[in-house]
């Protein structure tokens, strides 16, 4: 097979990335909110449309396994620094457009060249060391090969290392004083700042360089062009060659290197977004993904949420979501603000997750495919349109009905809230016989509890509190019958402080 | 150079004591204790607080800061100039530091940067010279090992030669920054943009009257000797004050750790003795309200040794300017006191005591007692009612529990809890199941715990089964109701004689 993208088995269509919008559920699920925090880390790159459509099974299995490459710590360290070493070469290139200077010009092409050479060099011996297993990253390696064997390539290369070289030889000092400055060519070894540090019995290694030039911009200073000015005559021949490399080679940056680049910062940017929430001691793992599969996930939670709380120095709860054979629709009922409605999303997200073939933010996920992800969650009323809120989620409804696959996966928060319970009950169980007869799984979040029963198809999920007469919510979503009162939970139970527990927490 | 009066072998310390700090300060009413000791010294109420709320785990360290604060008590004077001038060293350099901050607020320019840097310099070296002769007269006085040695450090570490190097070093970059000749070498990098660039040598310019180029001489160098060039363009004038401001900024880099040596060195040293100071302060003001301290003695931990007398509540003492009720113990072996009798009748006051004498053994300092024998804990918690908001609902339990938990997370097995009237927010009887729990799992892996209770039904229990390294305190009543506030073995009774308070308030 023939290398095409890192992102899939073929190569994406080509869409301008300014076209494809956000989907509308982004916003329901706050994954807005966190995949502009994923994108935020590579930013220098427009990853909009990687994150913003979701992948087939063929591909979210080809994406896993190239995450799995890259989660390896040297192949993601060795691929980040190839991005920075084409970012480079690209980055010379623009400042050819800086300068006036015809000579300067093509030593900033010169620099690019041997800055996108070095890097894919390399890269290549790295991989090889690390021999990466993912189909993305073989038949990349397997492309690289080919390329880099290319005529072109190896003798490219070869010309920009030697005139590289000619380069590294140049060299000058000079004193500066009052009224004039004198240039000669070649180093002086003598190092004022080392006697300094003999005073201070301090010893470091190697010359203590400027750290950086006090001429920043790509442009020469005056000074500079003075320096050059001296240095053309003793270096006539490497100025001579560097004017035919130039006129030799005009573009020279590949394709499939680019895209290369781009699409790994996919995973790039994902992987430094995780390793944040890592640090914050929240999990991810790998999703198992079948065609029509279990639906399975454990201690599952909302990533957006996770991240306010551990500013906030409070705890998350992790959650559970089980569909076993039959079942469809979870509904969870339980008190206000007892986590219901961060449960559909901590669920969403899993399941976007999955579908776009990343990690996702739970302990352990077996999930089938899906082709859609379709929430309907409470709006404010729009003035604008004049039309009353319940009229407004049932045209949003419609919507969504007709929109739906047997490959859909449907989150429904608080919907109907304006009409009367027994109206609200009576829709409620058509809305859901229509998805479920549809095949799709989904979560629906309501006060409604009689919608829990008489369908095996139907789960029960309570948001739980702590005991009968408390109002205190452990956010945790229980599977059990929604009229049931069993609060069992006691305060010792939720600190953890029974006999047993405390002799464990006391070190010893 | 470290000052390491704190620690032997280091400035900071290792692995200390855990504590639940806040709850430890507020609890036993430490706040008082820092104030008295500051007297009006801000720094010294910081100090004081750091450190007395990080207790030590090791009796060497605790004996070797017993030593050097003995030497405070009994040098006050010598001391407290010593402090005055780090006191007056950090004031100078914070000043300094103030007015360049001020002014870089325009961005300052790399020259003005180098000179401030050695105008900071010039300060931290005139005060070192300060803090040397001082020290040099009073060396004599020193008794402690910490002391001698930090005497030790000071005269080899900066000695005479070496400061008189840095001023002359000083002396040199001065006249540098006012004008003087710099050669530099440097390789072509990217862009044909200089690289590597080194720093050869300096050296003063000759001075000579300047006189205007004639024309012969602008031909010279522009036909002929191509590689000097005059500093006629102005543009070009500009980029070589500039290459070389940023090479005298360079090498101030070589004393910026020098700067923060000598910086934190004073930092250090006015932080220590800041501590030692507020102690001093603490013993001559007690002194002289004649109440007693002692250097306490440190019970190896299998002896187990828990003795005290004359033991009093040191805030208590502070706050009525006279010497509390004190107390008496002697005891083996034993990790369990459960304290119980009369409201009012001196418990809490009595597990204060204990606290606050053991945060300040183990932070090398006196006790307020006559006689003072504990062991080190490498944990010490205090878990304290608040009474201010009780209140009979689930939410207070949480809270209290929450606290509790915190202790869990931290404690171990070798740690003091003290708890104080815990768990009353609820029933007694699910109050008294879990005290019940908490203090048996303590019991069992060795914690040590001192509890006050009124749990009745708790007590009651835990008496029935006389645990064998426990013991059973009460506030003492006399027959007529009149409180002694004194604490005494005694079996747990069911009353906390809470009716006396209600006849003599509501009568």
């Amino acid at each position: 097979m023939e290398f095409q993208s890192l992102l899939g088995v073929n190569k994406p269509g080509d869409i301008e990335p300014e076209k494809i919008a956000m989907p509308k559920y982004f916003y329901d699920l706050n994954l807005d909110q966190i995949v502009q925090e994923i994108m935020e880390e590579q930013k220098q790159y427009d990853l909009r449309r990687f994150y913003y459509v979701l992948a087939n099974q063929e591909d979210i299995n080809y994406r896993l396994e190239v995450l799995r490459d890259l989660d390896i710590p040297e192949i993601y360290q060795y691929v980040v620094d190839f991005s920075i070493g084409i970012r480079k070469a690209k980055e010379y290139l623009e400042y050819i457009e800086a300068t006036d200077i015809e000579v300067q010009k093509r030593k900033w092409k010169l620099d690019a060249a041997y800055c996108y050479l070095t890097s894919i060099e390399k890269l290549k011996q790295q991989l090889e060391e690390l021999r990466p297993s993912s189909l993305g990253l073989v038949t990349f390696m397997s492309w690289l090969e080919t390329y880099m064997k290319g005529q072109d390539y190896t003798e490219f290369y070869k010309e920009t290392k030697e005139l590289m070289s000619q380069f590294d030889q140049m060299k000058y000092h000079i004193q500066l004083k009052r009224d004039r400055i004198i240039i000669k060519p070649g180093y002086v070894e003598e190092d004022y700042c080392q006697q300094l540090e003999d005073i201070f019995h301090e010893s470091t290694t190697g010359n203590h360089y400027y750290q950086k030039n006090p001429f920043g911009t790509p442009m020469l200073s005056s000074l500079e062009a003075a320096i050059l000015n001296v240095l053309r005559k003793p270096y006539a021949d490497t100025f001579q060659s560097l004017k035919e490399y130039d006129t030799k080679y005009q573009h020279f940056i590949n394709e499939t290197i680019l895209s290369f680049e781009l699409e790994s910062q996919f995973y790039i940017a994902f992987i430094q977004y995780r390793n944040k929430m890592q640090e914050m001691k929240y999990h991810f793992c790998y999703p198992r993904i079948r065609e029509a599969g279990a639906f399975h996930i454990t201690r599952g939670y909302d990533l957006a949420l996770a991240q306010k709380n551990y500013t906030k120095k409070k705890e998350v709860v992790f959650n559970d979501c089980v569909f076993n054979e039959k079942e469809r629709f979870m509904i969870v009922t339980g008190p206000n603000q007892g986590g219901k409605t961060t449960y559909g999303r901590a669920m969403g997200q899993i399941v976007y997750f999955a579908s776009i073939g990343l990690m996702v933010p739970c302990e352990t996920a077996a999930l089938p495919v899906y082709d859609g992800i379709f929430t309907h969650f409470a709006v404010e009323e729009n003035l604008e349109t004049g039309a009353g809120k319940l009229k407004e989620e049932l045209l949003r409804l419609k919507d969504m009905m007709e929109a739906v696959t047997p490959h859909s996966f449907i989150i429904i928060n608080e919907i109907f809230t304006s009409a009367t319970s027994y109206d609200a009950y009576l829709m409620g169980k058509k809305v859901l016989n229509y998805f479920m007869d549809h095949d799709c799984l989904g979560i629906y979040v309501t006060h409604i509890y009689e919608l829990t029963k008489e369908d095996d198809r139907i789960v029960s999920l309570v948001a739980a509190l702590l005991n009968e007469d408390s109002n205190i919510r452990t956010f945790k979503i229980e599977r059990r019958p929604a009229d049931g009162r069993s609060y069992a939970n006691t305060l010792v139970e939720k600190h953890h402080m029974n006999y047993q527990e405390i002799k464990e927490r006391i070190r010893r | 150079m470290n000052v390491r009066l704190l620690y032997e072998h280091s400035e900071y310390g290792p692995e200390n004591a855990n504590m639940n700090r806040s709850e430890v300060v507020q609890d036993l009413n430490l706040d008082i204790i820092f104030k008295f000791m500051a007297r009006n010294d801000k720094y010294i109420y910081k100090t004081v607080r750091a450190v007395m709320t990080d207790c030590l785990t090791d009796g060497s360290t605790i004996l070797y800061r017993q030593a050097i604060m003995m030497d405070c008590i009994e040098h006050y004077e010598e001391f407290h100039q010593l402090y005055e001038i780090t006191s007056k060293a950090m004031e100078e350099t914070d000043k300094f530091m103030e007015s360049t901050r001020a002014a870089s607020k325009v961005k300052m320019s790399n020259s003005i940067s180098v000179l401030h840097s050695l105008e900071l310099l010039g300060i931290l070296v005139s005060n070192l010279e300060k803090v040397k002769e001082h020290t040099d007269q009073i060396e004599d006085k020193f008794t402690s090992p910490g002391m001698k040695a930090f005497y030790d450090r000071l005269i080899s570490d900066y000695n005479h030669e070496f400061v008189q190097k840095i001023k002359s070093s000083i002396n040199e970059m001065n006249f540098l920054t006012s004008g003087g000749e710099i050669t530099f070498s440097a390789t072509v990098g990217q862009g044909l943009k200089s690289k590597d660039i080194i720093i050869n040598h300096l050296s003063k310019e000759e001075f000579k009257k300047r006189k205007s180029n004639s024309l012969a001489t602008l031909l010279y160098y522009k036909l002929l000797k191509k590689n000097v060039i005059l500093l006629e363009d102005s543009q070009l004038a500009n980029d070589v004050r500039e290459m070389e401001a940023a090479g005298l900024a360079h090498i101030i880099k070589m004393y910026q750790n020098f700067i923060k040596e000598l910086t934190a060195f004073f930092e250090n040293l006015h932080f220590q003795l800041a501590y030692y100071i507020g102690c001093a302060n603490l013993k001559i003001r007690l002194d002289q309200m004649h109440i007693h301290t002692c250097l306490p003695k440190i019970s190896n931990r299998d002896l187990n040794l828990f003795r005290f007398r004359g033991l009093y509540d040191l805030s208590m003492a502070i706050y009525t300017r006279s010497k509390p009720v004190s107390n008496d113990l002697d005891t083996q072996d034993l990790d369990l006191f459960i304290i119980t009798g009369a409201n009012q009748g001196g418990k809490s006051t009595y597990l204060r005591s204990i606290g606050i004498a053991q945060i300040m053994l183990q932070c090398g300092m006196f006790v307020p007692a006559d006689y003072y024998c504990n062991r080190i804990y490498d944990g010490l918690f205090t878990h304290f009612t608040r009474r201010e908001d009780t209140a009979m609902n689930s939410g207070k339990l949480d809270e209290e529990l929450n606290r509790m938990s915190q202790i869990l997370n931290e404690v171990t097995s070798d740690s003091l809890v003290l708890l104080n009237e815990s768990f009353a927010t609820t029933t007694e009887r699910e109050g008294s199941q879990i005290a019940s729990d908490v203090v048996n799992a303590f019991y069992e892996n060795g914690t040590m715990i001192i509890m006050v209770t009124h749990l009745f039904e708790f007590t009651k229990a835990m008496y029935a089964r006389k645990p064998e390294r426990a013991m059973f305190l009460s506030a003492e009543r006399l027959r007529d109701g009149i409180r002694t506030f004194k604490i005494l073995e005694k079996e747990p009774e069911r009353t906390s004689y809470g009716l006396d308070l209600y006849y003599s308030i509501i009568g």
